[in-house]
């Protein structure tokens, strides 16, 4: 397994780019790129091939009536984005008590961005170094990622996505949702 | 150059060109051109044979030429032309519409014809003055980044002073001149923050501005329909003989243009049905009391994030006998079941194909296709479309289509640290709020406003932003927000400014937020919501209505009562009892009002200037649409005689002032509207 490497904001973002524009490698080297989140305390690992963008935490614009998930609104490329909290969809405690001051953007419904608090790294690992999750797990988490006090939870993002959908009853496409 | 190339921007003029001259031909028949009419036209003829000529198109050519032969001799006598002269220059009109038709390759057999003159707008043509205000716009940016470069010089030279500054430091030599330095400093950097900050405010107005300008050249006004929907109602009551005038309204609201194409092709079938099936011929109207002509109006307005086409017209109405007789003989539905189905839903029937009501067929209408296309643009666009008729009063049709970007001028209200737009076209007034100006009544807050209570809600609280710890004082101003005919009081700290807005909807992980219509991105590209005025009202009486909700839907119903006081008392009952209740100042007033909503019941006062209480009784059940509609007479006049008078008149309750409880009056209420 690959550390996460200690790297500032615009490395990181050049980084998480670079991943898209590099062609195949992953698969090839059979290695999964994953981005390692902080939400509040714990860390958390996500797939960087499901997520779309990743871009520090903008003006929300909170939403009448909406449940304590939907943070609000943002504006990300002028696209109007429904932004979520990673630590609520995933029952997590730290929901309330520490600021997203982070949020990627999901690759499958790009209408749909995830908050947290914090980045930490990006790391590549060995797809056979992915183990199965055991009872207990946080919802939406589908792998757990090292071993012992370093182990983490591996976040399925499109799942993440596919039960926002669900709960809002959003079912056009990303693109059908685009007023351009 | 290839053909299609050749063509591309030929075709784009040359349909403006059409849509103008068919405008202003209509215009000059109306007899409202404006000045220099047929010079105007013999301009745009002129213009068009010079462009077809270039593009080596001579039909197109040879038409335009005959057209300014025949407006030539008129250039000083506009009003000189005859009805067939017009209808010439129409039809001359209509044949280089279809010579640029043609242009197009030709489209997949089956497609049914698009009407006259009403041409997809595909492209949009960007006006000079547009692209000006744009240029401007960007022009304005660069001169407030240079502000903002000399900005920096200066905080550049407060750093190189600095530097100084702390050499003499460092030397620990203070020279005579520290104060002075450390001062001049301190002014250059205070002027540096405000130069900077008013560049920046500047910067974001017009980077807004450009935004939204930008956003704006993808919408095209409705008005751009009107030209040929006019048309198509002229030429289908020429055809029939008959007289209609054609009223628009709306022509403000823009839309994108592939909504606007499809739209208004099932608009034209609309209007052309309205003239044929809705309006009766001059004879028939006058024997039926009417005018000899008939109106047909096209209504276009947006409410949240939908945009409503209602077409309606003063005709004879649908049958819907013979609506249902004809969906059981094209083979739709049994006999039985159709009989089985209430009047809303056998009217629904002529939507499906080759369902019409016509005995005969002719040119305009009578083969059951313009309906069912109407409905197919409809379920294309997810929207809704609603008939409503009445025998011998006529029809109203009304197409309800969700918008996925618009143009609505707003106002931007501030309550607290919540900014939104609430859209300006619902804004009646806004009011400043005396300490006292908020009154509780039927246990909830109201505020008199044109000498009738309205309800009163935060705009805060309601939008679900807590109130300031101990922060119970009443917001300053107060907009009143017109919806659904009803006015609501909104309380807000500010108004910051009206302004043209582009709206987006909602994304749809958003989930479906009633009170929102959507969302404009401001200068920073950050989301700001916009209200929908609707819910806003539904949610001030579901506040209201909470202690004794109504299982079935509020009925409404009108008091109409010259005295300020019985209005209220008579409202603060009603609206306990879970009715909603309009308020009428007098006989006259409540006609006006009954033409405008339907309502389950009058609650109506005697003695009134002008119409008293038994005239407007009476007076209701003189027209169809009021006949079944109850009323109650509630008065002071307690003599025999008035309760007779009243039950002649036709009133089904009798109250007298003061006799009665409040218990009793909603009981009686309940009695008659079920």
């Amino acid at each position: 397994m690959i550390e996460p490497d200690a790297l500032n904001f615009e490395d990181m973002k050049k980084s998480f780019d670079r991943t898209f524009q590099e062609p195949l490698v992953e698969r090839a080297q059979e290695l999964v790129h994953l981005l390692i989140v902080r939400i509040g305390t714990p860390r958390f690992a996500l797939r960087v091939a499901d997520l779309a963008g990743l871009a520090r935490a903008q003006t929300v614009a909170p939403i009448p009536g909406a449940n304590s998930e939907l943070l609000g609104l943002v504006g990300l490329k002028g696209r109007m984005v429904a932004i979520y909290s990673l630590a609520a969809m995933i029952g997590s405690p730290e929901a309330t008590t520490e600021q997203n001051r982070w949020m990627v953007l999901c690759r499958c419904e790009r209408e749909i961005a995830l908050a947290f608090t914090a980045v930490t790294g990006t790391m590549m690992v060995p797809r056979a170094e992915l183990n199965p999750v055991s009872p207990g797990a946080p919802p939406h988490a589908t792998d757990t990622v090292g071993s012992g006090a370093a182990q983490l939870w591996l976040l399925n993002v499109n799942s993440i996505a596919e039960a926002i959908k669900k709960k809002t009853g959003a079912t056009a496409s990303a693109e059908d949702g685009l007023s351009g | 150059m290839a053909e299609e190339n050749l063509y591309q921007y030929f075709k784009i003029e040359a349909r403006e060109i059409v849509g103008v001259l068919s405008r202003d031909i209509l215009a000059l028949e109306r007899g409202d051109a404006g000045a220099e009419p047929v010079a105007r036209l013999l301009r745009q003829a002129h213009t068009l044979k010079g462009a077809a000529r270039v593009v080596r198109l001579p039909r197109i050519a040879e038409i335009a030429h005959a057209m300014e032969d025949a407006l030539a001799p008129h250039r000083d006598t506009p009003d000189a032309f005859s009805k067939e002269q017009i209808g010439r220059l129409l039809l001359q009109v209509d044949n280089i519409s279809s010579e640029i038709s043609a242009l197009d390759p030709a489209p997949p057999a089956g497609t049914v014809p698009r009407p006259a003159a009403l041409e997809p707008f595909e492209r949009v043509r960007v006006g000079v003055a547009e692209m000006d205000a744009l240029l401007s716009g960007v022009s304005e940016t660069a001169v407030q980044l240079d502000g903002i470069r000399r900005g920096i010089e200066v905080v550049k030279e407060v750093e190189d002073r600095l530097a100084a500054f702390q050499r003499q430091l460092t030397d620990a030599k203070p020279g005579p001149r520290l104060h002075e330095t450390v001062e001049e400093m301190r002014l250059a950097l205070q002027h540096a923050r405000q130069g900077l900050g008013m560049r920046a405010d500047s910067t974001d107005r017009e980077v807004a501005e450009v935004r939204g300008n930008i956003d704006r050249l993808r919408l095209l006004p409705t008005s751009l329909l009107f030209p040929a929907l006019e048309r198509a109602v002229r030429d289908a009551a020429d055809t029939l003989g008959k007289q209609v005038v054609f009223n628009t309204s709306g022509r403000e609201q823009r839309l994108e243009s592939h909504v606007l194409s499809a739209l208004g092709e099932a608009l034209s079938h609309l209007v052309r049905n309205a003239v044929a099936h809705g309006i009766e011929s001059p004879q028939e109207r006058l024997t039926r009391g009417k005018t000899a002509g008939g109106v047909v109006n096209l209504k276009v307005e947006r409410r949240a994030d939908r945009i409503f086409f209602i077409c309606s017209d003063d005709g004879c109405g649908i049958n819907v006998d013979a609506v249902r007789r004809a969906a059981v003989a094209r083979g739709i539905i049994s006999d039985a079941s159709a009989a089985a189905l209430s009047h809303a839903e056998a009217l629904e029937l002529i939507f499906k194909p080759g369902v019409t009501t016509s005995a005969s067929l002719n040119e305009v209408a009578g083969r059951g296709i313009g309906l069912e296309v109407v409905r197919e643009v409809v379920d294309r666009f997810k929207g809704r479309v609603g008939v409503r008729t009445e025998g011998g009063i006529g029809t109203s049709v009304e197409i309800e289509v969700p918008v996925s970007l618009s143009s609505v001028r707003s106002i931007l209200l501030a309550a607290g640290d919540l900014l939104i737009w609430v859209p300006l076209e619902a804004v009646h007034s806004a009011m400043r709020l005396d300490a006292d100006a908020i009154v509780s009544l039927a246990g909830r807050s109201s505020l008199i406003f044109e000498g009738r209570a309205i309800p009163f809600i935060r705009l805060a609280e309601t939008m679900g932003r807590p109130l300031a710890s101990g922060d119970d004082s009443p917001p300053r101003l107060a907009a009143i927000v017109q919806a659904d005919a009803e006015l609501l009081a909104v309380g807000v700290d500010r108004v910051i400014h009206a302004s043209e807005v582009i709206v987006h909807p909602l994304p749809a992980a958003a989930g479906r937020v009633a009170l929102l219509a959507g969302a404009v991105f401001d200068a920073q590209g950050n989301p700001q919501l916009v209200l929908n005025p609707d819910a806003l009202l539904e949610a001030a009486h579901a506040v209201r209505s909470q202690p004794m909700a109504p299982t079935a839907p509020a009925q409404h119903i009108l008091v109409i009562d010259d005295s300020l006081t019985s209005r209220l008392l008579l409202q603060s009952i009603l609206e306990t009892g879970g009715f909603k209740v309009d308020l009428a100042v007098s006989g006259e007033d409540a006609m006006a009002k009954a033409r405008e909503r339907h309502y389950s019941l009058f609650v109506c006062d005697v003695e009134m200037p002008g119409m008293n209480g038994f005239e407007f009784v009476s007076r209701t059940r003189e027209y169809d649409y009021l006949i079944g509609i109850p009323s109650i007479l509630v008065t002071t006049r307690a003599g025999a005689d008035d309760r007779r008078r009243g039950a002649e008149a036709g009133a089904r309750a009798y109250i007298v002032k003061g006799e009665f409880s409040k218990d009793s009056l909603l009981e009686t209420v309940r009695s008659l509207v079920g």
